[in-house]
């Protein structure tokens, strides 16, 4: 009998089996449900009609609450989604609340992984589209609807059918100037939705993938929804390992596909294959190498979001920006670090914070959603020509239709922020 | 055995469709299934066109339901009267909100035939297959559906159905809803 896959070693643990297959449908037990703001009031009005104002959530240790896509403090709507999170956190007794003003606060998907809570082998189910983020620390990440949330907050489970699951695997090494971003955009472009992808649980490994940072492999996982991927896991290496060990208050069992598990299909690249990409407006799969990329000049760069702040992505950034000698003349860069955490980080260094405060540079007050999804903050102008550290271009998703907006990773943003254009 | 069955004229496209096709953002200001379902579909370049009410089966040629998660989508398909939609494949997060509240039956259907829009088909299915009896011909699939979506049920009626069976739901969290 044939091996099993990382996604079906979790998944048959979350199942209580011992095997599991293509098509099978599970009742799974979730390690963690994440959710956010925008849903938490209507979570809470849908839980208490059903079950009583005095019950409970399955477990309130295991429920992460996270107030970071509507932060605009001037407009009553978004105050009106913070109050029902702060009823909905206060009714349940949530352990893991993290609103604006907690010690550490952001962008759902990165500040889970800073806080620890998200670990190798676990499944966490999210309602965001972007929750396949956890599986950078080895997790399967799901994303679900309202309903499936609803399900969790009652029993702590949620059913899924087990997808065709996809190896993809990179030897050799990745160039220097290749992060993680280029990877997962050229993967998107091959495989993603139509050509492969779409509905799949991806395992994306190999010896170059295994060479990254352990926060660049969150951005993998990150942009498997462009992908129309289920999921998408990085099997855990001791590094990760060790990093979230440092970061958890709880053990946990990394678990790792076995050699000879088998898969609905394999996908091979060599790390070398790779070269610096931009998504190209208006979709992330309109990918083009920089070096065809016809000289494209930025209004502005904006660095921000769980795909492209986490602290790695802004110490790659600063780096690259005071190398090249910081923003270029009449270069808008806006910053919205993904979390507290990061934004401290970046500050704490006085060479760095500097870079930070020239004429040009903008710093959100708040960390979060910001304008990644449109919501408000550095909204994109009719006009503009932005090179974004972001996941989705779609036309108007961060501001105007008549906006374009450029995909890249954090060392192509402190480039074009530098030069004030990339390309040919 | 047949659970459930659904019989009427096709609606066939060949696909691709997204959830920007069956329902634009701009009619997204309602979650009435009526309202949505008066705008399902409707500005889809095709002949003859989508017209609500009128057919209970969508067959599918290509992958159905990609694009935004668009909670609305499958509330304006089930609106405008459609019961199920057969298709080769469908985007994950469509499937799921589909099955979760009962709007519709996506079924997994390997290898489309389109007939001509408005032939007349039944579909008959059984708790883990279905047949499709369409254009004097009858094919089987399994459908893999779990069945409390079958007989109709949101993931939530399920659950509670669950919790009543079990004396609470405080039973139901320690016993688990599996039957293990």
């Amino acid at each position: 009998m044939a091996g099993l896959t990382l996604s079906h070693k979790i998944l048959a643990r979350a199942a209580g089996r011992t095997r599991v297959a293509t098509g099978d449908h599970l009742i799974c037990r979730v390690d963690r449900a994440m959710t956010y703001e925008p849903f938490a009031g209507e979570l809470d009005r849908r839980f208490a009609a059903r079950w009583g104002a005095e019950t409970r959530v399955w477990d309130p240790d295991r429920l992460v609450l996270v107030v970071d896509h509507f932060l605009d403090a001037a407009d009553p709507a978004s105050a009106d989604l913070r109050a029902a999170a702060d009823r909905f956190a206060r009714r349940m007794g949530l352990v893991h609340y993290y609103p604006p003003g907690a010690a550490n606060h952001g962008v759902c998907h990165a500040l889970m992984a800073e806080e620890g809570l998200v670990r190798p082998g676990e499944l966490i189910v999210g309602s965001d589209s972007h929750s396949c983020t956890y599986g950078g620390f080895g997790a399967i990440g799901l994303g679900v609807g309202l309903e499936a949330i609803e399900g969790v907050l009652a029993v702590g489970e949620c059913w899924l059918r087990v997808p065709p699951t996809v190896r993809i695997e990179i030897a050799g090494a990745f160039a220097p100037d290749v992060q993680a971003k280029d990877v997962i955009l050229a993967i998107v472009r091959d495989l993603g939705f139509r050509r492969g992808l779409l509905g799949t649980g991806v395992e994306l490994d190999g010896e170059a993938v295994q060479a990254l940072h352990p926060e660049e492999k969150l951005t993998l996982a990150n942009m498997a929804a462009e992908a129309g991927a289920r999921w998408l896991v990085v099997p855990p290496n001791d590094e990760v390992a060790a990093w979230v060990a440092a970061l958890a208050d709880a053990p946990f069992e990394p678990l790792r596909p076995d050699r000879d598990a088998a898969y609905d299909a394999v996908y091979r690249y060599r790390g070398e294959d790779f070269v610096p990409v931009v998504a190209r407006p208006h979709a992330p799969d309109a990918v083009v190498a920089v070096s065809d990329l016809p000289r494209t000049a930025f209004s502005e760069v904006y660095v921000g979001s769980c795909t492209g702040a986490k602290r790695f992505d802004l110490d790659c950034l600063a780096d690259r920006l005071a190398a090249l000698g910081g923003p270029a003349p009449g270069m808008r860069l806006l910053v919205v670090p993904a979390t507290r955490k990061a934004r401290d980080g970046l500050l704490s260094d006085p060479e760095r914070a500097a870079l930070f405060r020239r004429p040009g540079v903008e710093l959100a007050a708040e960390p979060g959603c910001n304008a990644c999804f449109g919501g408000h903050g550095f909204l994109a102008e009719a006009g503009a020509v932005r090179l974004s550290t972001t996941n989705r271009n779609f036309r108007g998703r961060m501001g105007s239709p008549e906006a374009e907006v450029y995909l890249a990773s954090p060392a192509r943003a402190a480039e074009a922020a530098a030069r004030g254009a990339l390309g040919r | 055995m047949s659970v459930r069955t659904i019989a009427g004229p096709v609606f066939a496209i060949a696909g691709p469709i997204d959830t920007d096709t069956i329902i634009k953002s701009r009619h997204c200001t309602t979650a009435d299934p009526t309202a949505l379902g008066r705008h399902c579909l409707a500005e889809l370049d095709c002949s003859p066109a989508f017209v609500p009410g009128r057919y209970p089966v969508i067959l599918c040629g290509d992958v159905f339901g990609i694009g935004s998660a668009r909670v609305q989508a499958p509330l304006a398909l089930a609106g405008a009267g459609v019961e199920a939609v057969l298709a080769p494949a469908f985007a994950p997060i469509f499937f799921e909100t589909c099955l979760n509240g009962a709007h519709l039956l996506p079924l997994v259907w390997p290898r489309p035939v389109l007939p001509a829009t408005g032939t007349a088909a039944r579909l008959d299915l059984g708790s883990t297959e279905a047949r499709l009896a369409i254009a004097g011909s009858t094919r089987g699939f399994t459908h893999g559906l779990p069945a409390w979506a079958i007989e109709g049920r949101t993931w939530m009626d399920f659950i509670a159905a669950r919790a009543a069976a079990a004396g609470g739901l405080d039973r139901l969290r320690r016993r688990g809803l599996a039957e293990r």
